[in-house]
């Protein structure tokens, strides 16, 4: 395991906290801060942690484990298990992803951020993300 | 002077002391159980508020020792009074205190971290610190049964304010062994606090003094009961007991104080409408069992959450089955 791994979700935003928990937890398991063999924190203590309902830590847990990131043991937790490679998106899924990078490109460049810095920052996160 | 005079003299300025550092001994983004961050307390109105607290403390601990002064047979009940009235009036002037600052109140932070690592064990490496104060009562029992013959036919189980032996017993193995098994009583139950709060609170408050001051207090008890489990053989000095007490005490305010002072120490997210008057916190939403205390230090318990009732229940429960173990033990 490298790095810290912490997750941090954002109560006040309109992504629901289930949705903020996946997402923060793919990232480490794709950056391999969380690697196969790491047993994650029960849905108890981390539902306790993030000061949320136990159901919210559950279906995050449910949602990562359909994707192949964990092996959910009753009563033991959650580990991280070797997930095979994905078979290839399919063109619709590829479409849905370059909408959903559209949209957030467009909102930084509304924001005021270069065309250039966003570049480099796509750049930068690929490099962790490989 | 009494002892029973001597021993409220001697809470009642414990009391005293603790009451007025009150307002310090919370975490620093807590003032009077309001989240207020760590600045307001230096404010003209924060410092206004903590001198209008303290003054109030201070007159009722002087009502006290007047009350206490003018009874010159120094009775039990005097002493119980004397005892209660500086909680009483430091509840009136906190909840006025409360009142003055909860329009300071700050928005409860909406980002919450958690951190996944395994490096982070659901007890620290030091709790194994709480095992050797079961060994001190085993130890002093076999002492005990190795000197059976010294022990005389009766000796006193009960003293009197003045430290006067008031009740006698005959020597059995369940008169002489019974405190040394009341006293592994009291350390099981605390072994279960302390593992109840670290497992049922949140890594972030782990800093508090808490859970070191319980395992201090583990000591402390197997020290101070298996001493009175002596009785048979040997009095401990009442004087020297209750100096270890008070050092005790102090040292656990002191530390307490120090490391509930530190900056560093983060705020528990627990939402404001869930909590009356700082002091008592409901949320069925948080699965929680015990929460950072917003007055005064270390945790309180989510009344919230039906688990924290059965564990509250089970500990007094259990406390009270000890006493009247000990009671029935010691034909009391």
């Amino acid at each position: 395991m490298a790095g810290h791994a912490t997750i941090r979700i954002d109560l006040s935003s309109g992504v629901p906290a289930y949705r903020q928990i996946v997402d923060a937890i793919r990232v480490l398991l794709v950056e391999g801060t969380l690697a196969p063999g790491s047993d994650l924190p029960s849905v108890r203590q981390l539902a306790m942690e993030l000061g949320v309902h136990f159901n919210t830590v559950g279906e995050a847990y449910r949602q990562l484990a359909e994707e192949g990131w964990l092996d959910l043991r009753h009563g033991r937790g959650a580990r991280v298990i070797a997930r095979g490679a994905p078979a290839a998106a399919a063109p619709e899924r590829i479409e849905e992803f370059r909408t959903r990078m559209r949209n957030m490109i467009a909102e930084m460049r509304a924001c005021g951020i270069p065309a250039t810095k966003i570049a480099g920052e796509l750049r930068a996160l690929m490099e962790v993300l490989r | 002077m009494t002892q029973a005079l001597w021993i409220a003299t001697v809470s009642i300025v414990l009391e005293g002391v603790v009451l007025l550092l009150l307002p310090n001994l919370t975490p620093s983004q807590m003032y009077f159980g309001i989240r207020t961050g760590a600045a307001f307390r230096g404010t003209e109105f924060g410092r206004r508020v903590c001198r209008q607290y303290r003054l109030q403390v201070l007159a009722w601990l002087a009502l006290s020792a007047v009350l206490m002064m003018a009874d010159s047979s120094g009775s039990e009940l005097t002493a119980a009074i004397g005892s209660m009235l500086p909680f009483v009036g430091a509840a009136v002037a906190f909840v006025r205190a409360y009142r003055q600052v909860r329009p300071h109140a700050q928005p409860l932070p909406a980002i919450r971290e958690a951190d996944l690592s395994p490096r982070t064990p659901d007890l620290p490496r030091w709790s194994w610190l709480a095992l050797p104060p079961f060994a001190v009562p085993l130890a002093i029992m076999l002492y005990v049964r190795a000197h059976w013959d010294e022990i005389p036919a009766r000796f006193p189980s009960h003293f009197n304010g003045e430290g006067r032996p008031d009740r006698w017993v005959e020597r059995s193995e369940r008169t002489v062994f019974a405190p040394f098994w009341f006293t592994e009583g009291m350390l099981l139950l605390f072994l279960l606090l302390f593992v109840a709060i670290l497992l049922g609170s949140r890594k972030m408050t782990r800093p508090t003094a808490i859970p070191g001051i319980i395992v201090g207090a583990m000591y402390m008890m197997s020290v101070f009961f298996s001493a009175t489990g002596l009785t048979p053989l040997w009095q401990p000095p009442a004087g020297v007991l209750i100096a270890l007490t008070v050092a005790f005490v102090t040292g656990a305010i002191v530390w307490a104080y120090r490391r509930n002072s530190d900056p560093r120490l983060p705020a528990e997210p627990t939402p404001d409408d869930c909590w009356t008057l700082g002091s008592f916190y409901v949320n069925p939403n948080d699965p929680a069992l015990f929460v950072q205390k917003r007055v005064g230090f270390g945790y309180t318990i989510n009344l919230g959450n039906v688990w924290a009732y059965v564990f509250f229940g089970g500990f007094m429960l259990g406390m009270f089955a000890l006493t009247f173990f000990l009671k029935w033990a010691m034909g009391g």
